[in-house]
């Protein structure tokens, strides 16, 4: 499935957190949303990714007090980004290769989506189930 | 793929902590070892997991406190387990309905392995290659 496929199906669009707010603010967006990672803009800019296993780390190393330090300490500023017209099987293989649950989606320069290892799950549970209709329908066409 | 060709390649080892060690224990447990989950155990045995996402949910709702917390607090108590026979196709569907990335491996009521989201969609990359080299095999004796 093409991720422009995917983003139709379920486009949470992008969630943003200003760089200077703290660990603890970015945590209850990926709560309030539901998702597993957050961006980090600084102004205009988006200059980092913030996820659920950042703040995991960012506990293991600081403990305590990592809920209030600010999001730029634990994000991660070099973003891997997907296109509109990839594959979700060449997403598979990126997100396993760098060891990554999330992919913001390039448009025209801007950010325009992200992609989970949860939406590549279910596009791949989608295409099973296409899969087993066309099936379905090609066996009671031929009988 | 089955679940037990997947522990094959990942192994069956379980990394688990007392319900009364911290939650910042857990998460230094998880860097350690490169993981998103571990299950937690009492006397009783298995009475719980906890996932990165509880650790970055504590944090959004305990912020300083929330390092020093005893897993138990965050932890989830109602474990979804799968059995090496399993496929990961019926996997993808379970954690995709459940919302969950790790499922313990149960076989004979004795804690196999743990499967996660990752080990899935890399089982699939290998089917894909797989399907791939078979085809180039097949074509190749065609000619």
């Amino acid at each position: 499935m093409l991720v422009s496929q995917m983003l139709k199906q379920r486009n949470t669009g992008v969630i943003e957190i200003e760089r200077g707010r703290p660990v603890r603010a970015a945590a209850r967006l990926m709560a309030e949303h539901d998702i597993g990672a957050v961006l980090v803009r600084a102004g205009e800019e988006t200059c980092g990714i913030l996820s659920e296993r950042d703040i995991a780390r960012g506990v293991s190393r600081q403990g305590a007090r990592i809920a209030d330090v600010p999001v730029e300490v634990l994000m991660t500023a070099e973003l891997v980004t997907c296109r509109p017209a990839d594959h979700s099987d060449d997403l598979m293989r990126v997100m396993t290769e760098r060891g990554i649950r999330h992919l913001p989606v390039v448009a025209g320069g801007e950010i325009v989506g992200m992609v989970s290892i949860r939406n590549i799950v279910k596009a791949r549970l989608t295409e099973l189930e296409t899969d087993s209709v066309a099936l379905r329908n090609y066996i009671a066409g031929t009988t | 793929m089955l679940v037990s060709q997947i522990l094959k390649a990942k192994g069956s080892q379980v990394v688990t902590i007392e319900r009364h060690r911290s939650i910042r224990d857990a998460a230094e447990l998880m860097t350690t070892h490169g993981i998103g989950a571990v299950l937690v155990r009492d006397a009783g045995g298995t009475c719980g997991i906890v996932s990165e996402r509880d650790i970055a949910r504590a944090v959004a709702t305990e912020g300083e406190s929330a390092a020093r917390a005893a897993v138990e607090t965050t932890m989830t108590t109602d474990i979804v387990t799968c059995a090496p026979t399993d496929k990961s196709d019926e996997l993808m569907t379970l954690m995709t309905h459940r919302r969950i990335r790790h499922l313990p491996v149960m076989s004979g009521g004795e804690l196999v392995g743990m499967v996660s989201i990752g080990d899935i969609v890399k089982a699939r990359l290998t089917e894909l290659e797989t399907d791939s080299e078979a085809l180039k095999t097949y074509i190749a004796g065609s000619i």
